[in-house]
């Protein structure tokens, strides 16, 4: 009960505070130009440079880590790092019908010491959309199961490759003025009886339209 | 009053965290990231132009010069990969070109731009495209990306490099003979019955189309499946899709509310151009009604054998309950 007083107390005099300070602010700067009236006017120019649809992507790589292995499957995850998309370009810009999309695609898991590799369909994600609104123009991807599991939804344990972390569905026009992000846990899974070792691969992250 | 001081301690911390600097915050733990943005897109020699996407018209042993303008929108200056290579599109209809580690051998070949290009902040660089059509190039259209990307390196242990790339389409028309053609590579129709012997089953027809002309279509398929003489026959027209020369395409469809009549036929059509028709034909027997009504049967049958039997012991108890009056007179 105690709390709730201090809490509601402490909360409308910090309002009343920043209020007052306001206040001030606004009758300080007013008192420089009193009495008179200044017009003010802006010139501006016409933006000539076409809008664009660009790419960002954080530096920082993804390791994965062992975590959830079973007995007959050994599994490593990690985090892909956020991936935006900005759309600046106005409706007369973009192509009737069009529709961007970022695909991913693996390469198979080469072994540092002559291991057989492991194959990108090895490698699944879950994408998730991390901000923008999924307003049914832009939406994350579907969850990409590895060839060795059984698929959670119809047809989609194909492992990485040529799979959509985040895309516009149809109509591009209708997503002008927009930022998304994405990003994905990725998941490795291999037979229990994987030679150990360091094995790389790269995982290309393609924006076309 | 201990909770009191609690809570109000950890607002403060709060409180000077957030309004920290966040450079001091990123000191302390991981390195911080960057993020690195930039777009490529077709240009004149002087600036981006507004084309989205390149599209020639060209002849074989033909060359030509385009640009490319790479903007760096971040705050640093990055060194960009370029790279082109071989186009295609994905089972779902997106564009996509070869990765890094795949070699082109298509128009992907066709193109050639400088392997790197460093541009400051805030700017756009363009950079000049030669574009050298072979005198053996087939008529028709090929199909290649344009990429500008940057490449994180796999980390120590089990790790994954991650190459970012942003571009867009080269499309090349050759002149020569052009054919526009589509065929199916396989058509398949499959029924599946349903227990309840009161409810209709459903079909799935699995169609894979081939381009094998040589111009990009785009088709339209409609299917339409029915039972035999054209009984209880539904249609459904399926989304559009293109096709670029030589790629294929596989469409499935599962079809619910498919009555068992025997026989089930598909006609698969596709509108437009080019036109093309084809059918097939798959056993719908119905398995759960035949039981139902064998089962109804059966108890018909025993019931009426059934029946004939105390029919018969209720004659024979006659017979001799006659037999014995008889016998008493």
């Amino acid at each position: 009960m105690k709390i709730n007083t201090f809490a509601r107390r402490a909360s409308l005099a910090c309002t009343v505070g920043v209020v007052i300070a306001c206040g001030a602010a606004a009758v300080a700067s007013a008192e420089e130009f009193e009495g008179d009236d200044v017009d003010v006017t802006v010139e501006i120019a016409e933006v000539e440079q076409p809008g664009v649809l660009a790419l960002s992507v954080e530096s920082g790589s993804t390791a994965l880590i062992e975590s959830g292995s079973t007995l007959t499957q050994r599994q490593f995850t990690g985090t892909l790092p956020t991936v935006t998309v900005t759309d600046t370009r106005d409706l007369s810009e973009i192509p009737e019908g069009a529709g961007w999309t970022v695909l991913g695609t693996a390469s198979a898991f080469a072994g540092n010491a002559g291991q057989p590799e492991i194959p990108a369909g090895n490698l699944g994600w879950a994408p998730a959309l991390v901000t923008g609104d999924e307003d049914g123009y832009v939406s994350a991807g579907l969850e990409v199961e590895t060839v060795l599991d059984a698929p959670s939804q119809p047809g989609n344990n194909v492992g990485l490759v040529d799979q959509e972390l985040l895309f516009a569905t149809g109509d591009s026009a209708a997503t002008s003025d927009g930022v998304w992000s994405a990003n994905a846990e990725l998941y490795l899974r291999t037979p229990s009886d994987v030679a150990a070792g360091t094995y790389t691969s790269t995982l290309t992250l393609s924006l076309f339209e | 009053m201990r909770r009191l001081l609690h809570m109000f301690t950890a607002l403060t911390i709060a409180l000077v965290a957030s309004t920290g600097a966040p450079a001091t915050a990123g000191a302390d733990d991981s390195p911080t990231t960057s993020t690195t943005t930039w777009s490529v897109t077709p240009s004149s020699a002087d600036a981006p132009d507004g084309r989205r996407f390149l599209e020639l018209d060209v002849d074989p042993g033909d060359t030509a010069l385009d640009y490319i303008a790479v903007r760096n929108l971040g705050t640093e200056a990055t060194t960009f990969a370029l790279t082109a290579a071989d186009g295609y599109l994905t089972d779902k209809g997106k564009f996509n070109m070869l990765t890094s580690d795949q070699e082109s051998s298509g128009a992907g070949t066709w193109i050639t731009l400088p392997s790197t290009v460093a541009v400051n902040p805030g700017e756009t660089a363009i950079v000049p495209v030669e574009l050298t059509i072979p005198d053996d190039a087939a008529p028709g259209d090929h199909v290649a990306g344009i990429a500008a990307s940057i490449t994180t390196a796999a980390q120590a242990g089990s790790g994954l490099g991650v190459e970012s790339r942003v571009g867009f389409r080269a499309i090349f028309h050759v002149s020569g003979e052009l054919r526009t053609s589509v065929d199916l590579q396989s058509l398949r129709l499959a029924f599946h019955d349903q227990l309840n012997p009161f409810l209709p089953g459903s079909a799935t027809l699995s169609a894979t189309f081939i381009n094998d002309g040589n111009t990009t279509i785009s088709i339209t398929p409609k299917i339409s499946v029915a039972g035999p003489f054209g009984l209880a026959p539904r249609e459904e027209t399926l989304a559009q899709f293109e096709l670029l020369p030589g790629a294929t395409r596989t469409v499935k469809k599962a079809l619910p509310g498919v009555w068992p009549l025997g026989l089930i036929s598909a006609n698969i059509t596709t509108a437009g151009d080019p036109t093309f028709s084809s059918s097939t034909t798959s056993l719908a027997f119905p398995w759960s009604q035949a039981i139902l009504l064998a089962g109804v049967s059966g108890v018909f049958v025993w019931y009426r054998a059934g029946s004939r039997k105390r029919l018969a012991t209720l004659l024979e108890a006659a017979r001799d309950e006659g037999a014995r009056e008889r016998a008493h007179q």
